[in-house]
């Protein structure tokens, strides 16, 4: 079973929730999560803004494949993990000002699988609060995303800022402004560039490798 | 921008643009809305210029397209743009907001949503959970206590229903079988009701049992059962006692034989 991004697109903007959910745990069967976020909602996503752009659907549309595509996010999440012997904590989050936040969930979800302590705290996130969130917490890791490509100037300052912590966390960025724009800049800022779900994975794996040979994880 | 102009009587945000989108002429409103910009581009949120690029051109046949814009206070905003080519060079545009309103009460009705669907997926782990207990529990509701080599004793407990009596079933079966068992006392006194297809179910019990070779005796039946039961193991090679009192007795006083 595969499914075409563009015909579950049709099915999201038609507001067909339910053969979309059939369609998606029907793939399930075969596929891991990771593949359905990476080769079937992302692609659709990606559609629906391409189809906005072309003026075929309106923000209002846009809407509601966010939410209906938000709920099957939720309701494919793995609830069973264990989290009593946490990996890692890492904390998920959106610059302020941008309201994408499908992909921050892929994220939480991705992390969670792997058996790490997930704090999701949303798109739209102020700085300052950020910064409060990361000091009462202490996570080993922040994940910050951006969607458009003029974010750059702000990720830097939320970067720069995190930095400043007691116990600075490793950061890694992503979104869909690492594959439309250059973003070596972040990278010499000292955060880590994630363009994919499956080098998020990469790296979440060779992290694990790396503490169990030196067990100084981050 | 300037506002001199044909436009000043009119309520709403309107620009008059070239096909490089310089700005001829714009209401008041727009004059309001934005800061002063001598290009339209740069009224338009970056997201959005590229759409703007493509539909905003002599050749296109769009005449209303949505676009996000930022205004004087750097807020996004986003509007419906109506489009009229006066001629091949010169455009109207003029601008709707979406209603913010609208946005806020969709905003709080999907956050609504969120919590109903959190809501209804703890009310089904839950239900999971509980089925699992329930799976537990009849598992657990005929133990095979064994009174000697080949004797056992099976109390049975609840309502005897027919997805309840399919797990013990297997389970009884399997250990009378595997424990070579010649004679299984079932105890009825803590049956709660039996219903039809309960009791079609204990018939096809007793008569695998029987098939088994195994020698049956029935305890503490209830008259209300009895009369559930008539019919049914009349053909069968099932015997009675009122009590397990009366059957043990025989392991006391030394005399344990049950033939």
């Amino acid at each position: 079973m595969t499914i075409n991004p563009e015909e579950l697109a049709r099915l999201f903007i038609a507001g067909e929730d339910a053969q979309a959910m059939k369609n998606i745990l029907e793939y399930l069967e075969t596929h891991s999560r990771k593949e359905l976020f990476t080769n079937v909602l992302t692609p659709t996503m990606y559609h629906i803004g391409v189809l906005w752009e072309r003026n075929d659907i309106s923000v209002a549309d846009e809407h509601l494949a966010t939410a209906i595509c938000d709920f099957i996010l939720s309701a494919t999440e793995e609830r069973n993990v264990q989290n009593d012997r946490a990996e890692g904590k890492v904390m998920v989050m959106g610059l302020e000002g941008e309201d994408h936040y499908l992909g921050l969930k892929m994220v939480a979800s991705i992390f969670r699988e792997k058996g790490w302590h997930v704090q999701y705290m949303g798109p739209n996130l102020p700085l300052d609060h950020a910064l409060d969130a990361a000091i009462r917490q202490k996570p080993d890791v922040i994940g910050l995303s951006a969607a458009l490509a003029y974010r750059l100037p702000a990720l830097k300052t939320y970067i720069r800022a995190f930095q400043q912590l007691d116990k600075p966390p490793v950061i890694l960025i992503g979104g869909r402004a690492m594959k439309l724009a250059d973003m070596t800049a972040l990278e010499e800022e000292g955060a880590i560039v994630v363009r994919e779900l499956d080098e998020l994975e990469q790296w979440i794996q060779s992290g694990k490798e790396q503490s169990h040979e030196q067990h100084n994880f981050i | 921008m300037n506002s001199t102009t044909s436009f000043n009587a009119l309520p709403l945000p309107i620009f008059k643009i070239n096909t490089d989108f310089d700005i001829l002429d714009s209401s008041p409103e727009a004059t309001m809305l934005f800061t002063k910009k001598d290009n339209f581009t740069e009224l338009v949120d970056p997201g959005s210029r590229m759409k703007a690029a493509a539909f905003i051109r002599p050749d296109s046949m769009a005449q209303k397209l949505e676009l996000n814009f930022t205004d004087q206070a750097g807020n996004l905003f986003l509007a419906d743009v109506h489009i009229k080519w006066e001629s091949d060079h010169i455009a109207n545009l003029v601008l709707v907001q979406k209603d913010p309103h609208m946005e806020r009460i969709a905003a709080q009705l999907n956050k609504l949503q969120g919590r109903l669907r959190e809501t209804d997926f703890e009310l089904l782990s839950e239900k999971e959970r509980t089925d699992a207990l329930l799976h537990e529990v009849w598992d657990l509701s005929a133990p095979c206590i064994q009174l000697d080599k080949h004797k056992v004793l099976i109390p049975l407990f609840g309502k005897l229903e027919p997805e309840k009596m399919n797990i013990i079933q297997s389970k009884i079966l399997d250990y009378l079988y595997v424990k070579a068992v010649e004679t299984a006392l079932l105890d009825f006194s803590a049956v709660g009701e039996i219903d039809k297809e309960g009791l079609f179910q204990l018939n096809t019990l007793l008569k695998t049992l029987e098939v088994m070779g195994i020698e049956v005796i029935i305890i503490g039946l209830h008259p209300l059962h009895a009369k559930r039961l008539h019919g049914l193991l009349g053909e069968l090679n099932t015997r009675f006692a009122s009590s397990l009192q009366d059957i043990l007795s025989p392991f006391f006083s030394g005399k344990a034989d049950l033939r």
